[in-house]
């Protein structure tokens, strides 16, 4: 009698666990991001202070071991492989964007290095014609990046006419006007005033300073510094 | 203990080879901008309208108006291989009048200069874009430093060599044995 009751309550154990494994198991497939086609979701895209995206994986399972893998059996079983091949896919999708932020850094770099030769092989130079490609390279050599295509047309506009009023104070003057150094000097800060004034409408101050920098005037103030 | 000493010493290692090379990078000095190993001896600025009379004797006279810049000139020492002489730096807009000028001048010119310089023998760099310069005289040197671009010279001197780099940049003879290198 009293191994009878011994046994009925170890069966009764038993059969508690086994609906308790049933019971967590069924509450585990209604939740599982794989078998709901939810993949995707467990991805939290995220946009860092620069303005460069990651993606930022969900807090993964515990690892679960080969070997237990092995043992695991029926539903159990499969969902542990799935999530096996969902951490793997992560871990993929995680060093693909490594690479793609390393490569467009590398590719910023370079950008900022050579801007004038980026945009001279750009579709963009194509739409310009073959002079005002190259006056506008000169330009972006001095800026230092690239300006958007509605930057690009004012400025080179703006750049095309002073050089054409330059080219006509200079052949007055070869011609034998009557033009002093000082005239001519201050007809030609006219008209470079007139033209700087365009960039900083176009490019704004800072933008504008840096194209306008002047070499000589960095020299000299660097000697007059000693 | 002997680890860490080891980690301490790489650290330093690495430091030695990396800290240099960004300190360097990206600061013009002198030297490197004038391609000279020379320091100047006192730099006086020369306002718009004034003249001045350098060391070696040249005559400056900044003929630009109250809104243009000051033209800078200095004196360099000897140092290293070369000669003392003068620095003569015209930033953008200035307006640069120079006579007696000779060997011992080395003139530096910016954006959008106007310069009239009578002289034999003198050094002189363009690095500014859309400058006029006249040189009256013989025996000038005259580099274009690039990307200098959209610069006129005008020669009527002899024997004076020009040094054509950079873009757009014109040379406009009337003397003899001119050399004009591209």
């Amino acid at each position: 009698m009293k191994l009878s009751t011994t046994f009925l309550i170890a069966c009764a154990l038993i059969v508690g666990a086994l609906l308790g494994i049933v019971i967590g198991n069924s509450d585990r497939i209604g939740e599982s991001p794989v078998l709901d086609g939810k993949l995707a979701d467990d991805f939290v895209p995220t946009t860092g202070g620069d303005g460069s995206s990651s993606v930022r994986p969900s807090e993964p399972p515990p690892p679960m071991m080969p070997s237990e893998m092995r043992r695991a059996v029926g539903l159990e079983g499969r969902i542990a492989v799935l999530e096996h091949k969902n951490r793997e896919l992560r871990e993929a999708l995680a060093s693909e964007v490594v690479k793609r932020e390393k490569l467009e850094a590398e590719l910023g770099a370079i950008r900022k290095q050579f801007p004038d030769a980026v945009f001279l092989t750009s579709p963009l130079a194509a739409s310009f014609a073959e002079a005002d490609r190259e006056l506008l390279a000169q330009l972006i050599r001095r800026l230092g990046d690239i300006p958007s295509e509605e930057e690009l047309r004012p400025l080179l506009a703006a750049a095309r006419e002073f050089n054409s009023a330059l080219k006509a104070l200079r052949t007055a003057r070869r011609e034998g006007s009557s033009l002093s150094i000082e005239e001519f000097a201050e007809a030609k800060s006219g008209l470079a005033a007139k033209r700087d004034s365009r960039y900083t409408e176009i490019l704004g101050g800072e933008r504008a300073a840096r194209l306008t920098a002047d070499r000589a005037a960095e020299l000299l103030s660097l000697l007059n510094s000693r | 203990m002997k680890r860490l000493v080891f980690a301490l010493l790489a650290v330093l290692s690495c430091a030695l080879f990396v800290v240099p090379e960004q300190a360097v990078a990206q600061v013009p000095t002198a030297d490197s901008l004038m391609g000279d190993h020379c320091y100047p001896l006192g730099f006086s600025d020369l306002k718009p309208g004034a003249s001045a009379t350098t060391p070696t004797g040249a005559n400056l006279t900044n003929a630009g108006t109250k809104s243009s810049p000051n033209i800078g000139y200095g004196y360099c020492d000897g140092c290293g291989t070369h000669e003392p002489h003068n620095i003569i730096i015209v930033p953008a807009g200035g307006v640069l009048g120079g006579s007696g000028l000779g060997p011992t001048d080395n003139i530096v010119t910016g954006d959008d200069v106007v310069a009239d310089l009578t002289g034999n023998g003198m050094d002189i760099d363009v690095l500014g874009d859309n400058g006029d310069i006249i040189v009256n005289g013989n025996n000038n040197d005259i580099d274009f430093m690039p990307p200098a671009s959209g610069n006129d010279l005008a020669l009527t001197g002899n024997n004076n060599d020009v040094d054509l780099n950079g873009t757009n940049n014109h040379v406009n003879s009337t003397g003899s044995g001119n050399t004009i290198h591209n």
